[in-house]
């Protein structure tokens, strides 16, 4: 093993990552190298410190008030989601905005309405039955696009895409919450199915774009 | 400081009053704001110790810690209660700083931090932190956004390289790359500070 190789190991070594045959070369130089040797005591003396760095710090402000607030106004609710480019809508097609307010609008009119289409049993059984295959077939795309992202270098487009994912998710829960309260609402169960379409399209487009970049 | 947690989620007895963490979790999903502001008073320095660390500017990192704990209120349903809930929430946490990096790097361009005034431990308050200590914090902060949040996460939190993978959305090469460049400009600028400070 060469001096140079050595001194790429040494992180690896430190991380216990490296490989037993990498170990015993590198054991082998360091006996040899004090340069090495040196290199290696000063990383290992970083790192150390590191760990003994407190791991809790008190903010000097109050962020419970502002927190507190923010939960009064809006219980169970998310922050403003970040602000979309134009070109978020051209790539991603299907439209967050749309999710959004379907979802919006469609909880607001079918959980205060008074009539509400209800379906019988068989039929709540086969929406439910639906749903889980949509839930799997979330889960494949959502496999997909990592393995097509650790392959990739991440775009400006695919951070947006996945921020849209994440807000696309938030929809998803409070529709999932509210048809799992309401099971023979056939319109919540529409709305869930059609949000998990929004996923999966945007999922597929995605792993389209990261495998592409 | 934080208050003593008890692991099997069981209320106090004596005062009636929630103090096992499971309760204060189940008690927040009710809708308990106290129950979750006891969560918040016994995560608060963690969660803002890694905000902090993670963007090095005190005024985005306090406001980051608050953006992730009202994420948490919203998400709380999703804690499956498998892991530790301090866990789940600093995951939480490290995803909102890095949502707001992206945002702010898609809005801004690349991300330009002012070394000076950042909220971080300043010399003259020695008596409680080690001027080592102060320095590393410093050097911390001072390093590019990918190489710092590669090494707070594993050098400072504790985290593997594939679980950082899996927060940041980067393969497990990208970040080591990214570790180990960190650790060489941190020891850049240690040796420079710690040659200065001999000179004096």
């Amino acid at each position: 093993m060469t001096h140079k190789d050595a001194l790429l190991l040494l992180n690896d070594h430190i991380d216990g990552v490296l490989s037993p045959d990498h170990e015993d070369e590198l054991h082998d130089h360091l006996a040899t190298c004090p340069s090495c040797r040196a290199e290696l005591d000063q990383l290992r003396a970083l790192v150390t410190a590191a760990a003994d760095l407190p791991e809790d710090i008190q903010p000097e402000r109050d962020l419970w008030t502002g927190i507190e607030q923010m939960l009064e106004g809006h219980p169970r609710r998310m922050p403003a989601s970040p602000r979309r480019s134009k070109a978020w809508f051209v790539v991603g097609g299907i439209g967050l905005a749309a999710a959004i307010i379907l979802v919006t609008l469609g909880m607001s009119g079918i959980l205060f309405r008074e009539q509400v289409e209800i379906i019988p049993d068989n039929y709540a059984n086969t929406a439910s039955h639906y749903i889980e295959m949509m839930e799997a077939e979330c889960r494949q795309g959502e496999v997909a696009l990592h393995a097509a992202i650790d392959n990739s270098n991440e775009s400006v487009t695919l951070v947006r895409m996945r921020d849209d994912i994440q807000i696309i998710d938030q929809a998803l829960e409070e529709s999932i919450s509210a048809w799992r309260a309401n099971p023979h609402n056939r319109r919540l169960a529409r709305l869930v199915m059609t949000s998990y379409r929004f996923k999966v399209d945007l999922l597929n487009k995605a792993a389209r774009v990261a495998s592409n970049t | 400081m934080n208050e003593p947690v008890n692991p099997e989620g069981r209320a106090d007895s004596a005062s009636g009053r929630i103090t096992g963490e499971l309760d204060l979790i189940s008690a927040s999903l009710q809708g308990d704001r106290r129950a979750f502001e006891t969560l918040y008073t016994r995560h608060i320095g963690r969660v803002f110790a890694l905000c902090l660390r993670m963007t090095g500017d005190k005024r985005r990192a306090e406001s980051l810690t608050q953006d992730a704990f009202i994420r948490a209120w919203s998400k709380l349903a999703t804690f499956q209660g498998r892991g530790e809930f301090g866990a789940w929430l600093r995951r939480l946490a490290v995803n909102v700083v890095i949502e707001d990096a992206r945002r702010r790097k898609r809005e801004r361009g690349a991300e330009i931090i002012p070394f000076v005034d950042q909220g971080l431990p300043t010399r003259g308050s020695e008596t409680q932190l080690h001027e080592e200590r102060i320095d590393l914090e410093r050097a911390i902060a001072d390093l590019p956004r990918g190489a710092r949040h590669a090494f707070v996460l594993h050098d400072v939190t504790g985290l593997r390289h594939h679980e950082i993978g899996r927060l940041t959305g980067l393969a497990t090469g990208t970040i080591k790359a990214q570790l180990h460049r960190a650790r060489k400009l941190l020891r850049e600028n240690l040796n420079r500070k710690g040659g200065s400070r001999d000179d004096t």
